[in-house]
């Protein structure tokens, strides 16, 4: 019996090609969609569940509850690691993670590269593979490489035994690479160079060795089998409490455990070392596949109930050769099945040749294993999808009597059926209407983001960050080596000047200093920035009032310039006489300058003060948060017309000046792009899924419009006769569809229009959506859709009349 | 076989009734050769198809070896027509996408016979009606009485007690159709009972009985004597 349904089926397949290969396009398309992103969620949620104790493996965080403020960290202090390892049987195993920025030499030049640090029982609690030579991170002298870093400096050879020195706590020193390991990429705990956290330990003073408010690095524990972070939290809350009395009252200083495998994915954390993905991306991801698959299902629908017609006499016969309902429904079944297997062939192809773009476009690094799961998971996924597709069509087939469908005479719930078919097509279109709009919207966003004047001249600014040594002491250095670098500067044609800051544009976020106010206790704060005299004329930040700092910089110590938000929100009626709030009393405004996005445009502007002894400040302030480290950063406006020759000059001035600190450059453009990278990545999946579903929904548009002058071939052989030319019949015809994708208009619009200011919400400074978005999105929906059915007005209308009226 | 007792069949157009059968009453037994005949639009196929089960009537009754068709549940009665029933239509209806071999096949495949058994059925029907050299192709590599040879031999295959047959030499040179209504007697000399419309008179005589219905009534009813209208 099946084969009989599957041979019938393949030829009818066969016999109406045009709609056989608009299904497989259409399946296929959101068949190979589906598999890449399934191979995307797999590969997200595949995270860290290689090493065989994953279950029991947890990083310790620490919630700090100051003053109705929390301080919430997934990064440790080193002291509570090693205490609850001691003082508890439940953790099993423990290791400190941590990672600082080194040089690295090991032919001649000096590169920066990030060395983590972690102790003994490191490879106890993770399973890392070793692939060549042995280390337990006992011996203070040796170094364990990635794969890929060892590939990166060693090439094919081997590098096991080799030397390499790394400049670790201000001293040069010789490391053996002891082992190489292989780095999975879907590890959140991941290392190039691993030393034994004993060098690091070395470094830190014995005031940071017992800290229990600094934070250094990340804390691994093994905890008992069957023993959850909840229970290790409860157990251990006690001993936390009188460990740190002294500081805080019992429950202000929270310790807890995060389960390893929940690291990537949770976003309620704070990030730590591992870097953590954002966790809608699968499901918008998934989202964008769904609506590809219906839009293709929904073409299966279409296009079979419209040749309804045309299969019902066949239909009629084997109804009366005995057929019963049910028999008829399944050979629709098997037909659909026999579909969509087909598509998913065609699926896994296309999903093979796109994967390298799908890689490069969303940054990341996937691979397509032809396993039996693979397959068996690939048809399963084909049948459900087509029993789903077949469900209508096969119900309205099977539904005719004998009679009806032999004779052809079905005309009687055509009324209902053209309903159908319109909400389904209607459906197609709003769902293209509601991605245009959203694609045009997020482009609009994205150029405003990169066009909007910040208030400050980002233009070939380069920066390069000092290196190794106690931030006062940097600050101090950093002013004097500037000094000479200007004398030099003035010599060299390209690069124009420098200036020294804590922070420089495109960072994570400058530092926020808190206080609490005298009368009310209200907490409050403000950003800051330590800067030098020609930070504010580099960058071409606007002075309202007052003046720049003077440079002979002693008698400018205690003055401040504050950005005009700050201003405002102080309520300042002469900010010239004024002085800073709260405890920084000492220090005076001598001016005013313009409002500038130091931040990326999610966030707002807040009140800014720039300091000239940014040290006195933070010494002062009870409460400090960065998020971009305050090391001072050299920046250099370069001539943006010889840019190659400015940095050539910028970095043999550097060498010849700091020798050995790495010229480790960045440009302020470039970081500035960087803060969107997560916005253009989103809108790369709308586009690309926009782009997708236009084009499957036309498909379907090209086939029912078929279908519909098939039926009226008689009809359109009689008015060429009288004289119509192509386009009173493409006027004809397209009619139906213009009144439909008016409909889907009025639908989509508000949709498209509520989902994207949902979107937009996520910036502190967005586009107000304009109506000629609207506008265009329904154009171009109108215009793909002409050509769709203008396409088969030609293809028809150029036939011989005289020879379609006689086929009839 | 077959009772029909004052069987009415109408449609509403409207608050009119348009009357297509009227009134008819009438018994067929096992082994009869039965012709109806009649004007265009008399009701011959609507009479053919409310026996053959395809259509029912709006009043009267109609008994099928002995079973109450009208008062019965769809499922039987499509079990009925699937146990007992074989059609041949006038326009052949072959199902397009298969073969020869395939289209006889039909049948059996929603009577769940046996493959085995199947091959040798379907076999058996290509080599009696002389296609077996045919098999293989698709309806529209065949000529007019080629496909209405395949159009009987499906409709017999499962080898039901009653053939109904609706105009099956219309579309036929005479040459064909001789062809199919010796097969009709052959078949009905094997016992079956056979049940077709024609306007062929010629074709009647092939048959036991004729009924000729005008407007929806039986008009006449009697038996065929035996050569007395071949050759007119
Ligand atoms: N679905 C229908 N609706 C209305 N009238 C019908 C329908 N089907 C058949 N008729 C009418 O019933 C009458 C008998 O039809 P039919 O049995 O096909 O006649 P015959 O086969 O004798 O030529 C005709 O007048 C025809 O117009
Ligand atoms: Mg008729």
């Amino acid at each position: 019996m099946i084969t009989n349904y599957l041979k019938t089926a393949w030829r009818s397949l066969i016999k109406d090609r045009k709609y056989s290969i608009i299904n497989f396009l259409g399946l296929g398309i959101g068949i190979a969609a589906s598999i890449l992103i399934m191979l995307y969620v797999i590969h997200e949620r595949s995270f860290d569940q290689f090493h065989s104790k994953s279950d029991q493996i947890h990083r310790m965080w620490v919630k700090e509850h100051v003053e109705g403020d929390v301080f919430f960290n997934t990064v440790t202090p080193l002291i509570m690691g090693s205490e609850a390892r001691s003082n508890f049987a439940e953790v099993e195993y423990m290791t400190r993670f941590v990672t600082t920025n080194n040089l690295v030499k090991i032919d001649v030049d000096p590169q920066s590269e990030t060395i983590a640090y972690a102790e003994p029982e490191f490879f106890t609690i993770f399973d890392f593979q070793i692939i060549n030579g042995q280390s337990d991170l006992t011996e203070p002298g040796e170094v364990i490489l990635s794969e890929d870093i060892a590939g990166k400096y060693f090439g094919p050879s081997d590098p096991i035994g080799k030397t390499i020195s790394i400049l670790v706590n201000n001293e040069w020193r010789d490391f053996q690479v002891a082992a190489t390991a292989s780095v999975s990429s879907n590890s959140s705990v991941r290392f190039d160079f691993l030393l034994p956290f004993e060098i690091y330990w070395q470094g830190v003073s014995a005031g940071g060795r017992s800290c229990w408010t600094c934070v250094f690095g990340e804390t691994y524990v093994l905890l008992q089998p069957d023993l959850d972070g909840f229970a290790m939290q409860e157990r251990s809350k006690q001993f936390f409490d009188e460990r740190v009395s002294e500081i805080y009252e019992a429950g202000k200083y929270v310790v807890g455990y995060q389960p390893l495998t929940d690291i990537h994915l949770n976003n309620e954390f704070p990030v730590g070392i591992a870097a953590v993905s954002d966790s809608r991306y699968p499901y918008i991801l998934g989202g964008i596949a769904l609506l590809i698959l219906v839009l293709a299902a929904i073409n299966y629908i279409t296009l079979a109930i419209g040749r309804t017609l045309s299969r019902s006499k066949e239909v009629g016969i084997r109804k009366v050769a005995g057929a019963g309902r049910m028999q008829i429904m399944l050979q629709y079944w098997s037909e659909a099945v026999l579909t969509t297997i087909m598509a998913s062939v065609i699926g896994l192809l296309i999903a093979v040749l796109v994967l390298p773009s799908f890689n490069a476009l969303f940054d990341l690094t996937l691979s397509l294993n032809y396993s039996f799961s693979l397959v068996a998971s690939l048809i399963l996924f084909a049948i459900v999808l087509g029993v789903l597709s077949a469900i209508y069509p096969s119900l309205v087939l099977s539904g005719f009597t004998p009679l009806q469908a032999i004779s052809g005479k079905i005309g009687v719930n055509a009324a209902s059926k053209h309903r159908i078919l319109n909400t389904l097509v209607g459906a197609q279109f709003v769902i293209s209407i509601v991605l245009i709009v959203a694609t045009l919207i997020m482009k609009n966003q994205i150029d405003y983001l990169q066009n909007t004047d910040l208030g400050f001249n980002q233009e070939a600014t380069l920066v390069v960050s000092s290196q190794g040594g106690s931030i006062p002491e940097l600050i101090e250095k950093s002013k004097s080596q500037a000094e000479i670098f200007r004398s030099e500067i003035a010599a060299m044609p390209h690069v124009q000047s420098v200036t020294v800051s804590n922070h420089s544009f495109g960072t994570p976020g400058w530092m926020r200093l808190g206080y609490n106010e005298e009368e009310s206790g209200v907490f409050r704060n403000f950003m800051m920035n330590g800067i030098d005299d020609y930070f504010l004329e580099l960058f071409d930040i606007d002075i309202l009032e007052g003046r720049n700092f003077f440079s002979d910089g002693e008698s400018d110590r205690n003055a401040v310039i504050v950005n005009r938000h700050f201003v405002d929100e102080y309520e300042i009626e002469e900010p010239l006489s004024a002085t800073l709030p709260g405890p920084f009393r000492e220090y005076r405004i001598v001016g005013v300058v313009e409002d500038f996005h130091y931040e990326s445009l999610h966030e707002a502007i807040a009140p800014l003060v720039l300091a000239k002894d940014p040290m006195g400040l933070l010494r002062t302030t009870p409460d400090l948060v960065f998020n971009d480290s305050p090391l001072p950063k050299f920046n250099f406006r370069l001539d943006a017309n010889h840019l190659l020759s400015a940095v050539q000059s910028v970095k043999s001035l550097w060498s010849q000046h700091m020798p050995d600190q790495p010229f480790d450059f960045r440009f302020v453009e470039d970081d500035l792009a960087q803060m969107y990278v997560s916005e253009m990545r989103l809108s790369r999946m709308v586009i690309t899924g926009a782009g997708l579903a236009i084009f499957i929904a036309c498909l379907g548009l090209y086939g029912i419009t078929g279908i519909s002058m098939n039926r009226r071939k008689k009809e359109i052989g009689i008015r060429k006769v009288l004289g119509a030319t192509l386009v009173n019949l493409l006027a004809l015809f397209s009619k139906d569809f213009l009144k439909l994708i008016s409909i889907a208009f009025l639908i989509a619009a508000p949709l498209a229009w509520w989902l994207m200011r949902q979107w937009l919400q996520d910036f502190a400074y967005s586009i107000s959506i304009s109506s000629w978005v609207f506008v265009m999105a329904a154009v171009f929906a109108l215009l793909v859709a002409l050509i769709a059915i203008g396409l088969q007005t030609v293809f028809h209308g150029l036939r011989n009349p005289v020879l379609t009226l006689r086929e009839e | 076989m077959i009772a029909l007792k004052n069987i009415e069949k109408y449609y509403t157009n409207g608050f009119q009734k348009t009357w297509v059968l009227r009134d008819i009453t009438t018994n067929i037994a096992q082994g009869e050769f039965v012709t109806i005949m009649g004007p265009s639009g008399a009701g011959k196929s609507t009479l053919l198809n409310i026996i053959g089960m395809l259509d029912s009537g709006d009043k009267g009754e109609y008994h099928f070896l002995d079973e109450p068709v009208m008062k019965l549940r769809e499922k039987r009665r499509h079990e009925l027509h699937k146990s007992y029933m074989g059609f041949v239509f006038q326009a052949y209806h072959l199902i397009d996408e298969l073969t020869v071999y395939e289209n006889i096949e039909t049948p059996l495949l929603y009577r769940k016979v046996k493959r085995s058994e199947r091959q040798s059925m379907v076999a058996e029907m290509l080599d009696r009606f002389g296609i077996v050299a045919k098999k293989d192709l698709f309806p529209h590599q065949l000529s007019g009485g080629q496909q209405q040879l395949v159009g009987v031999a499906r409709a017999i295959v499962a080898r039901p007690k009653l053939l109904l047959a609706d105009e099956p030499t219309g579309n036929l040179h005479s040459a064909q159709g001789e062809i199919i209504m010796d097969l009709f007697k052959e078949l009905h000399d094997e016992g079956m009972t056979i049940l077709q419309v024609t306007h062929s008179e010629k074709n009647a005589s092939y048959g036991t009985r004729i009924l000729e219905i005008e407007d929806g009534f039986i008009r006449e009813d009697y038996p065929v004597r035996q050569g007395g209208l071949i050759g007119h």
